[in-house]
């Protein structure tokens, strides 16, 4: 990682923490596409990924004091990220949702999210937008993961730094979620005879 | 068909994502040399990052202005 980059966040926090409110928003520009990309894969339309990004920067300016100099903001700026995520889920849906643990985090593995199968997607003929369709329908931590390895190039010890998970659920989540897309892949294979 | 040695092990997501070590690395190669299947899972791996790849990127709206 970047020490300059971190560096600078740090110091932007700090001017930030102390009122400097040209500093939080500088701090809001450097970050506010990686959250929102995050927050975009989570949720899976625009609209969500606003309020999201919203909630996360807000939760960033509230706890400012609570930052530890030595830790990546990045790692920090997951952690908030993930919780927002998962915070906005539980606000629509209340039943379900628990904060997120490694245990409960476990729970849902297994627990597909509602919404047009593989099958149905193949049908528009687009390969990515049948393994997007996919990714939409992971369990949150499954799909978190992925995103942060897949998209954002994160290492799974980074990601397991940032949201609080063993590297060993990290890699559990990563291989489900790969063994998900690989199925859609057969299902759009099949579906399209072979083009996808 | 072969005798899978990695079958639902997430070794190949592993080598795909260059999160092995040497060691682990070299002893997947080997297997990929000798495993139809699991070098059928790789290029899956390949085929999801070429499509996903395709896709727009998602970019944040415009930033609202800054109030100071």
């Amino acid at each position: 990682v970047d020490g300059g980059r971190a560096s600078a966040d740090s110091d932007l926090v700090a001017r930030a923490a102390a009122g400097d409110g040209a500093a939080f928003h500088a701090l809001v520009e450097r970050h506010r596409a990686m959250v929102y990309r995050l927050a975009y894969q989570f949720a899976g339309n625009h609209h969500d990924a606003e309020d999201i990004a919203q909630d996360v920067f807000i939760k960033v300016y509230r706890s400012l004091d609570r930052f530890r100099y030595d830790a990546q903001l990045t790692s920090w700026l997951y952690r908030i990220v993930m919780n927002a995520c998962i915070d906005h889920r539980r606000r629509q849906s209340p039943a379900g949702w628990a904060p997120f643990t490694e245990e409960t985090e476990l729970q849902m593995v297994n627990t597909p999210e509602e919404g047009p199968g593989p099958e149905d997607q193949a049908y528009g003929g687009q390969l990515g937008e049948v393994l997007e369709s996919e990714i939409a329908r992971l369990p949150p931590g499954q799909r978190l993961v992925f995103t942060m390895r897949h998209h954002e190039g994160l290492k799974l010890s980074e990601i397991a730094n940032a949201l609080g998970l063993a590297e060993g659920t990290v890699k559990r989540q990563l291989h489900a979620a790969v063994h998900r897309l690989r199925a859609a892949l057969t299902s759009a294979r099949v579906t399209t005879g072979g083009r996808a | 068909m072969n005798d899978c040695e990695l079958p639902d092990t997430p070794d190949v997501e592993l080598y795909f994502y260059g999160e092995l070590d040497p060691v682990e690395r070299a002893r997947v190669d080997a297997h990929l040399r000798a495993c139809d299947t699991c070098r059928q899972r790789l290029e899956d791996l390949h085929v999801i990052r070429r499509a996903l790849a395709l896709r727009p990127a998602v970019d944040a709206p415009p930033a609202p202005e800054a109030s100071s």
